[in-house]
């Protein structure tokens, strides 16, 4: 439930912003981030921007989310009788859904 | 695109190094749901040194929630005009009477939520009904619940609460020690968690235990880099607490964070599952906001908690027991029909082993 995941602060109005998360643009609030501004690198949780972090970071951080991703699919692919699926997902997610349509499960 | 990523193989070649210099079988314990999620998906245990075990302590919120918390949703749901918004993780964790997606099917209106002030729209939308944030989670998640009891009392919000089971981890991991019934080398600390609380924040444990705590990131070498600090104090005989997740984490975590934390909630006593009572682990809304505090509002008192007979998840979350060590594993216990909370959540450890390890098991039998 505690999972943070990068993204890029595009718009930002008081508190009132919206991130690209990896392609999708997501509603967050950065009450608990007085110092971000457009144009950073946060960390976003349950549609709160909990923290300012550096660019590669954030990069390499997707890479390493996509990647698990990949090898999450194949073994879907390869056990299609264990009949588990993503039942956590199916209502959207949990707080950190943000990455709902990317796959990984509410944490 | 790529960022900086360290070499995995010369991590790992250092903590085999550390490993086989201390000589003996050594455990470290994570106490965190993401942790856990991660360390199975990249195949994590089995990348470790063969005396260098990796446990899973109570750190998913979903799992150490009391069932005597969620009988109180249902409850609270199953009444008129009440609309109950929670975490998707929430639904299908089974209390005394079914769960939330039960209480769903025969008519409550129980809406998933992705953020917490989705509840709040949802109040000023739907003004005739009497909106409830259940909220659960750790010092991560808890700033958005007090952040929406302090947005419903600047708006005047007259039909929002929250139903805080909040939780916090030093006070579990405490108990955890104080009960002295798990034997670990040291502590894989949460990094989300200590974005908020800071690294600072585990020194009084670090130091009262003798005990190594290295703050984690969740990515596959962060999470080996930071089982190399430890491995490599306690190959040094040092029990020092390091912040291996700068990058994120800082000494004193988010003080706006803090600071709204503070405001609204104080700390209480709290019912873990399987940790039982543990004191000041709980955060409660303070009375000044108690308007928004569903407890007072509905005049909710805690029903007698309950675990599901034969269930081990307690055993299992507090690391003495392996998932595979309860009879229900795998057999009554399943993620398509789960008896605990272990099993409901995707972070559970049973779960995790459900997905990740029992494969591991039917293709040795194969």
């Amino acid at each position: 439930m505690c999972l943070a995941v990068p993204a890029r602060l595009v718009t930002l109005d008081g508190t009132e912003g919206v991130v690209d998360l990896h392609g999708n643009r997501v509603p967050v609030c950065a009450l608990l981030t007085p110092e971000v501004g457009v144009g950073d690198w946060v960390l976003v949780h349950a549609g709160f921007v909990m923290q300012r972090i550096d660019e590669q970071q954030a990069r390499a951080t997707w890479s390493v989310l996509d990647e698990v991703e990949r090898i999450d699919g194949v073994q879907r692919e390869s056990q299609p009788t264990t009949g588990i699926g993503r039942i956590g997902n199916r209502d959207g997610g949990g707080p950190a859904g943000e990455g709902g349509n990317h796959g990984r499960p509410p944490t | 695109m790529e960022g900086r990523r360290p070499d995995t193989q010369r991590l790992l070649d250092r903590l085999f190094v550390a490993a086989k210099a201390i000589g003996r079988d050594i455990a470290f314990m994570e106490v965190c749901g993401t942790h856990t999620m991660s360390a199975f998906r990249c195949g994590l245990h089995g990348l470790l040194p063969p005396n260098v075990r990796l446990l899973s302590g109570p750190g998913c919120p979903v799992c150490v929630t009391a069932q005597a918390d969620i009988d109180l949703m249902i409850e609270l749901a199953d009444r008129p005009r009440v609309t109950l918004c929670t975490y998707g993780d929430m639904l299908r964790v089974p209390g005394a009477r079914g769960s939330l997606e039960l209480a769903r099917s025969r008519g409550a209106d129980v809406r998933v939520v992705y953020s917490a002030l989705d509840a709040l729209r949802l109040a000023e939308a739907e003004p005739d009904r009497e909106v409830v944030f259940a909220a659960v989670g750790f010092e991560t998640t808890a700033p958005a619940t007090a952040a929406l009891v302090v947005e419903a009392h600047r708006r005047g919000l007259p039909n929002l609460t929250v139903l805080a089971s909040h939780k916090r981890i030093l006070p579990a991991m405490n108990a955890l020690m104080q009960a002295g019934e798990v034997e670990v080398d040291g502590f894989l600390c949460p990094g989300h968690v200590s974005i908020v609380i800071g690294a600072e924040a585990y020194r009084t444990f670090t130091a009262r235990y003798h005990m190594p705590c290295v703050v984690a990131g969740f990515e596959d070498w962060q999470m080996i880099l930071a089982l190399t600090h430890l491995a490599e104090q306690v190959c040094d005989g040092r029990t020092e607490l390091e912040n291996a997740y700068p990058e994120a984490v800082r000494p004193q975590g988010n003080p706006t964070a803090v600071q709204l934390l503070a405001e609204v909630f104080e700390s209480a006593d709290a019912r873990w599952r399987g940790l039982g009572e543990i004191a000041g682990s709980a955060l409660v809304v303070r009375r000044i906001y108690a308007t928004f505090d569903a407890r007072a509002r509905f005049g909710l008192v805690a029903p007698v908690d309950r675990e599901p007979a034969g269930c081990r998840c307690g055993a299992v979350i507090s690391g003495s027991c392996s998932p595979e060590e309860c009879r229900l594993f795998g057999t009554a216990c399943t993620p398509v029909r789960p008896i605990g909370p272990c099993m409901v959540s995707s972070e559970g450890t049973c779960q995790a082993w459900f997905k990740y390890r029992r494969r591991v098991v039917t293709e040795d039998v194969r």
